[in-house]
């Protein structure tokens, strides 16, 4: 394949501009080594007192019952999910622009990550639809796109890795996650788009939300828990990659001066 | 607030808490693990190189 064709050269940008500031890895390592033990405590704290908040205390659904407690679990996945893809997309967007290393690192850390509770948003919802439509699995739209959601994570995962050079598999993978992209609004709109047997959005940013405190707040809670989690496990596999590199390039100058 | 105790949906509520724990768990332990890894591979590597 023909070289300037998967590695075109970088926009160049501004020396002091905080976008190469803050690409620097080594300059990230120091800031994450200091962050990690607190997105840690806080991400513990929030996702244990949201899920055990809806297992027990929160009030069943008049209308579900009891099995409205799978919201719990499967929102704040579904959420995640998407947040991550995003996360993904604008790494990959940095990856392409402007070639920062970071950019490739982050991708490369988000995409299991952010398959793993896409993954846990399937289950859930699953496990959900049974009780409620009779069914565990219906090509519903929202259905559909977060299953395409989930391979475009396999696919960004895969491809990654597929190739002799590093950086080939990141071009490559940086271009599918940006064309997947597109996925993100359908999954949002598609109960608006559709007629869908999925139900309609509950909690709106703008107002109007159709769910009741008792509800809301372990809701917001474990889903705020669940989005430190996503951001600490990242942190936290960026710099273990990081380490990684740096120990490679440390040992390959020993074995060169030797 | 009502306390969560019997359903007739509770194998599937249990079954999605399960899933979520578990996969929590478990990738919070493979993080740790490989963050733990790297870091003392970086601090021998570096004390070889001094």
């Amino acid at each position: 394949m023909n070289e300037n064709v998967l590695a075109p050269t970088a926009l160049p940008a501004s020396k002091s501009s905080w976008l190469h500031r803050y690409a620097n890895p080594g300059r990230f390592l120091r800031l994450a080594r200091p962050c990690l033990p607190w997105l840690t405590a806080f991400s513990l704290i929030l996702t244990i007192t949201g899920l055990i908040w809806g297992y027990y205390f929160a009030p069943a659904d008049w209308e579900q019952g009891d099995a409205a407690r799978i919201m719990y679990v499967h929102v704040p996945a579904a959420w995640v999910a998407m947040a991550g893809y995003a996360a993904l997309a604008l790494a990959s967007f940095f990856s392409l622009i402007w070639r920062h290393p970071l950019a490739d690192i982050a991708a490369e850390e988000i995409g299991p990550v952010g398959a793993g509770f896409t993954f846990v948003c399937l289950v859930s919802g699953a496990l959900w639809g049974k009780p409620m439509w009779g069914a565990y699995w219906v090509w519903d739209a929202r259905l559909t796109s977060v299953l395409v959601l989930f391979f475009l994570y396999l696919g960004h995962i895969a491809l990654i890795r597929a190739f002799d050079n590093p950086q080939h598999g990141h071009r490559a993978a940086a271009i599918l996650a940006l064309v997947g992209a597109v996925n993100l609004p359908i999954i949002v709109f598609s109960v608006q788009w559709w007629n869908t047997l999925h139900q309609g959005n509950t909690i709106s940013i703008s107002g109007g939300s159709k769910i009741y405190v008792t509800m809301l707040y372990p809701l917001l809670i474990a889903s705020l828990g669940f989005y430190l989690t996503f951001i600490t496990l990242v942190v936290a596999r960026m710099s273990a990659s990081i380490m990684e590199k740096k120990t490679r390039n440390l040992l390959l100058a020993e074995a060169e001066r030797s | 607030m009502t306390l969560f105790n019997t359903s007739q949906f509770s194998s599937f509520i249990n079954g999605s808490y399960a899933v979520s724990v578990v996969f929590l768990v478990g990738v919070s332990i493979l993080t740790l693990t490989r963050y733990r890894a790297a870091t003392k591979r970086l601090a021998q590597a570096e004390s070889t190189k001094t």
